[in-house]
């Protein structure tokens, strides 16, 4: 659509048509236009996708799958496996602690990733839900995993044991005598080693965490159409 | 199931700040654009403000049916969208003595309302009380009303009941 859409003025245009590049000016002008309009469409795709109760769901879901799911077998492999230390407050804590703050530092993250992964899947060739729910996944689980390279690296550098944060987690949740024993014996690795371990076992594991958001979320709509009787789902749907 | 337009409000415009009331013969032959977004929850507001124009008033219609670019149950749950009703085929069914035309399309609901009513040179755009929710950058109705070349009324559900 290229037409001047009339605005306030006489000023505004809805989409207007790239200019043809002559000068240094209207080059300008014609980049400054397509970035607008990039911009505006990826708002648009994000106010779409979150437009419907079910994109937000999806959200919260996939971001507690994620970050308490995933976060959990992730604090098994570096905490207990490999013997990082951390603060020396209970395991549950721990997990807890470093789980909530991923789901509020990965939310943004998350928010943004959901409809873009749907974007990519929508322009698959093979339309089958089965191909486009895989291809989700895969993009969800794989984008997340390496969103979160740098995690162990950041945790350890902010919240490894004797920092301050590690210590105020320790007066605020109270000191674990056990955790504190097994500190002693920590293995010191290198960041290298935690991002690369962070990769090779995070993706995977978020790949399952994706997997099980999308069925989850797919289960809880599929009951409350369930419970909806045919008027009320009209209705909804419209 | 039917209600007046009277009761509905405006978007404000720049051309017209406030619409006041007209009387049925001012949309006598004018062109209306109805736009409807497929989560507009004031769908049966529209029917009435369609039933009204078409009928009562005469004017000759233009529905246009928004699809969104985006929808999350393409993903998160695809027999929802399976077994939903066509809302284009529901209307046509409402209104089998409909004179006017109804159109679909894709795409984000103000550039494609704006576009559609540009194209057909509506003389009146009517939107949902949807379309008058506060989203990421305001609200699409006022975006409407300010790109719009004609003025535009929003039907307000709830003034409407």
């Amino acid at each position: 659509m290229t037409g001047r859409l009339g605005g306030p003025n006489g000023t505004a245009t809805a989409r207007r048509t790239v200019p043809t590049v002559d000068g240094p000016e209207e080059l300008t002008d014609s980049r400054l236009n397509r970035a607008a309009a990039a911009g505006r469409a990826a708002v648009d795709n994000l106010e779409a996708f979150y437009s419907r109760p079910i994109g937000w769901w999806a959200l919260l879901v996939t971001l507690a799958y994620l970050a308490y799911g995933g976060g959990a077998v992730m604090f098994w492999v570096h905490a207990l496996v490999r013997g990082e230390a951390g603060p020396a407050i209970s395991d549950l804590a721990h997990w807890l602690l470093d789980s909530t703050l991923g789901f509020l530092a990965l939310g943004p993250a998350v928010f943004v990733l959901l409809p873009v992964a749907l974007w990519a899947v929508r322009r698959l060739k093979d339309g089958r839900i089965g191909v486009r729910s895989t291809g989700f996944v895969v993009l969800v689980g794989t984008v997340f995993g390496v969103v979160t390279i740098p995690g162990p690296a950041l945790h350890n550098l902010l919240a490894g044991a004797g920092t301050p944060l590690a210590e105020m987690a320790e007066r605020i949740l109270g000191r674990d005598p056990a955790v504190a024993a097994r500190n002693l014996h920590a293995v010191d690795h290198s960041a290298w080693s935690e991002s690369v371990v962070q990769l090779v076992v995070g993706v995977p594991v978020y790949l399952v965490a994706a997997a099980l958001a999308l069925l989850t979320v797919r289960r809880a709509a599929g009951a409350r159409r369930r419970r909806l009787s045919p008027r009320e789902l009209i209705g909804r749907q419209r | 199931m039917k209600r007046a337009l009277n009761s509905s409000s405006s978007v404000p415009n720049a051309a017209s700040d406030e619409i006041n009331p007209a009387p049925a013969v001012a949309f006598i032959g004018k062109k209306v654009l109805v736009g409807v977004e497929a989560s507009d929850d004031a769908g049966e507001v529209l029917e009435a403000a369609v039933e009204q124009m078409a009928n009562e008033h005469r004017a000759d219609l233009v529905i246009v049916y928004v699809e969104p670019l985006l929808d999350a149950r393409d993903i998160f749950d695809p027999q929802g969208i399976d077994r939903q009703a066509d809302p284009v085929a529901e209307l046509e069914l409402s209104f089998p003595q409909l004179s006017g035309r109804i159109r679909r399309v894709t795409g984000e609901p103000v550039m494609a309302i704006c576009a559609a009513a540009a194209e057909e040179k509506a003389d009146l755009i009517l939107i949902g009380s949807s379309f008058r929710r506060r989203r990421f950058l305001g609200t699409s109705g006022s975006r409407i009303a300010r790109f719009a070349s004609c003025p535009v009324r929003a039907v307000d559900e709830k003034r409407a009941g």
